[in-house]
């Protein structure tokens, strides 16, 4: 009875499910045309708009914007423009081939190496771009797309069909521009970004932030009266916290998250500016080495007139104060010379002190025997015998993070030093504090108490811990 | 036996609705494999490499050439063909020039090279310079900074080139009789080869780090070596003379070992592929002149 039941059951369900099987199933398209007719479809959006697409590109959340326009052609090339000004320029315009696959869902590929693969292998590849995108949707008449090779969170790309006037936004004169900012930077401990400041004419405010032009970030370190930075000293300063990531547009830096600041009671909101003349006149800050720096002239809505200078000036550096117990030390390897190699690997520490272990500067110090300001290095024995050689120095001038000093002919010793030690002590502090000025920043993200001085005359740095 | 009947019924309504669709392979090719002759570069490698060799060179961007949690880019377009003149150059033409050469590399050659723009950026933080899979496909990385004058560049691609294709020797002959006993306690455990210096890989009888970490990596270090290396016998070979200390007759006895090897593999060479290694080394050397 029980299996009688269950044929029953079985024939019916056969039945019903063969039912099913109607003859449109017979209309519907092979797997192989449905995929034809998605990639076509796909690249005939691609292709439609006039002007073709407008992307203002973000890497990753930890970037800036690039404003970026493509045109699509039918026969798998497509036409970038950008505002990224690296390489003489090559991305600029650039044709390369594009492809849509099937993958998981459509894919668009850029096959040849162009803009979203220069930014793709920054930094180790790790700067966080793409340059194959999963399509998502239409949404109006924009394109969606998602990155297939990000690991966390993807980057979501919108294609905007492009205005007619499109073009005549890109600001690649102001982008290699704004990236001559970034002359005296250096590659060590993560590089350090420019320091910009921004002079706000009418007002005579000073906003000091600095400046990543390779992520397009900017982080506002201080703003107050004056223009120069004694004036602006001599004023109060009003510490800022913000960041933002920026883009060009139509010759302007424009910033996604506005910096609001109030200084003596008035107001400013700084948002897009606009930056018209450019010169390298700006102030050379090594006497003898006059290495021109960058001006931009420009003005900023509501607020007037302004000028971006190259700056070296760091609130964080102020705090570089003399200290009359102990002084300042680092380990010798972070004495580094202008092409980023540590002095002590290879270089005038290295030859002369094979033995150094640290970089000693004493800036105050309170003591019988060892010269108030005086800076060297110490030495330790392969059987762990210490010693330290230290050369005098003058205070010539403190102008907030900018320390100028003199070196004096006085030296001190712990332990009887030999004549090829002597030359040796003279040679590596002349060598290393030429002319005598260094501008004090701190380093992000390294705890309180750790600065960078950097000579801007023979582009040497030197990290020291308090 | 409800189970079982319920599972009947399943399997039987599975079996009735895949009737109902026409065949729909899943292997559809997600790629269009005709090749679209659509420009010059395209039509030359096609003539060049493809008809010639049936090597198909691949320099628009697939991320199947690359592993899963690595990161490559494409070359720029403009350096497909000088990098194609270099391979043509510094790799395939050496073995046309020496007896039996055409054959063997006919008859061995990778059926893919891969190029690309830069490293390949692994997410450990390592760096890797080239690869090879199987004997079937060879990728040349660093294309966009194609500088054949440049001892280091050149370096790179030439290492990558000769010692993957000297993987088919071994993959289809074996490795040399009793190669590995030459340095028998030389070989590194899995995955710390890195942590040798090439002093200390020299001591142990081998020409790199590198090539302690297998019996077939050294094969194909040492004949990479030999093959590019214009200071070969400088660097590995030949013995240090009046050694009065022990470090220095420990050094010897690793050259030593490298002649053995060396010897070895000019023998097989010789008997499985019919050609000479040395004057494959001469050809080669004379191009880099």
């Amino acid at each position: 009875m029980e299996v009688r039941n269950i044929l029953l059951c079985g024939i019916c369900a056969f039945l019903f499910l063969l039912s099913a099987c109607e003859d449109e199933d017979n209309d519907l398209p092979s797997v192989e045309d449905r995929i034809e007719s998605a990639i076509n479809e796909l690249r005939d959006e691609l292709t439609q708009p006039a002007n073709g697409w407008r992307l203002d590109y973000q890497p990753s959340p930890n970037t800036g914007l690039f404003y970026i326009l493509l045109d699509f052609d039918d026969n798998g090339q497509v036409t970038i423009k950008s505002d990224v000004p690296d390489n003489a320029g090559e991305f600029f315009e650039q044709t390369v081939s594009y492809r849509i696959d099937n993958g998981l869902s459509l894919e668009l590929i850029l096959e040849t190496y162009g803009v979203f693969h220069f930014l793709f292998e920054k930094d180790q590849s790790s700067f966080g771009g793409e340059f194959e995108f999963l399509f998502d949707d239409k949404q109006g008449s924009d394109l969606l797309f998602r990155s297939k090779s990000d690991v966390g969170s993807s980057t979501r790309l919108v294609f905007s069909p492009a205005e007619p006037n499109a073009e005549s936004l890109l600001s690649g004169e102001l982008a290699t521009n704004i990236s001559k900012y970034n002359d005296f930077t250096t590659l060590v401990v993560g590089g350090y970004p420019p320091t910009q400041q921004l002079i706000l004419e009418n007002a005579n405010v000073s906003i000091f932030w600095t400046i990543d032009v390779e992520s397009r970030i900017i982080e506002f370190d201080a703003a107050g009266v004056g223009s120069t930075v004694q004036e602006f000293l001599e004023n109060t300063v009003v510490p800022l916290s913000h960041s933002t990531g920026y883009i060009f547009l139509d010759g302007s830096l424009v910033l996604v998250d506005p910096l609001t600041v109030n200084v003596n009671g008035e107001q400013f909101l700084i948002e897009e500016i606009r930056l018209d003349n450019f010169s390298m006149d700006g102030e050379a800050f090594c006497e003898s080495n006059i290495m021109p720096t960058a001006v931009y002239e420009g003005s900023i809505q509501g607020v007037g007139p302004v000028k971006l200078l190259r700056s070296f000036f760091d609130l964080g550096g102020l705090d570089f104060t003399p200290m009359d117990e102990s002084g300042y030390g680092v380990n010798i390897i972070f004495v580094i010379d202008s092409d980023d190699r540590s002095l002590a690997d290879q270089g005038s520490i290295s030859e002369a002190f094979p033995d150094a272990v640290g970089f000693l500067f004493n800036y105050g110090l309170v003591s019988d025997s060892i010269p108030s300001n005086s800076l060297g290095v110490s030495l330790e024995d392969d059987d762990g015998n210490r010693k330290i050689y230290l050369r005098e120095f003058e205070v010539a001038s403190v102008l907030g993070n900018r320390l100028e000093i003199n070196l004096l002919n006085s030296f001190y010793y712990s332990d009887t030093p030999t004549v090829a030690d002597e030359q040796g002590l003279a040679a590596v502090t002349e060598e290393i504090f030429a002319e005598g000025t260094v501008y004090i920043s701190d380093v992000p993200n390294s705890g309180e108490g750790v600065f960078r001085l950097f000579n801007a005359c023979n582009m040497y740095q030197l990290f020291l811990v308090r | 036996m409800k189970i079982v009947r319920i599972t009947f019924l399943f399997v039987f309504v599975a079996t009735v609705f895949n009737s109902c669709y026409p065949d729909e392979s899943l292997d559809v090719p997600v790629n269009d494999d005709e090749i679209e002759l659509i420009t010059e570069l395209d039509q030359y490698i096609q003539r060049n490499f493809t008809d010639r060799y049936g090597m198909s060179i691949r320099y628009k961007f697939i991320d199947n050439y690359v592993q899963p949690g690595t990161r490559a880019v494409p070359p720029r377009l403009e350096t497909v063909r000088p990098m194609l003149d270099f391979i043509e150059g510094f790799w395939i033409d050496p073995y046309l020039e020496v007896d039996n050469g055409r054959v063997f590399f006919e008859d061995h050659v990778p059926s893919e090279i891969i190029l690309l723009g830069g490293f390949i950026f692994n997410d450990d933080g390592t760096v890797t310079l080239g690869t090879a899979d199987a004997g079937a496909r060879i990728t040349f990385t660093n294309v966009n900074a194609i500088d054949p004058d440049s001892i280091e560049w050149r370096t790179l691609q030439l290492q990558t080139v000769y010692h993957e294709f000297a993987h088919t020797v071994h993959q289809q002959y074996k490795l040399p009789a009793a190669y590995e006993t030459i340095s028998p306690t030389g070989y590194t455990s899995a995955g710390s080869w890195f942590n040798l210096t090439d002093e200390e890989a020299l001591l142990r009888g081998f020409v790199s780090p590198y090539s302690t970490s297998s019996p077939n990596e050294d094969f194909a270090e040492t004949v990479a070596f030999y093959l590019f290396d214009p200071n070969f016998f400088e660097n590995f070979t030949q013995d240090e003379e009046n050694c009065e200390t022990a470090e220095c007759e420990a050094f010897n006895e690793g050259r030593d070992r490298i002649r053995q090897k060396v010897s070895a593999i000019l023998n097989h060479y010789e008997n499985v592929t019919n050609v000479s290694l040395e004057d494959l080394r001469a050809a080669v050397q004379a191009k880099l002149q």
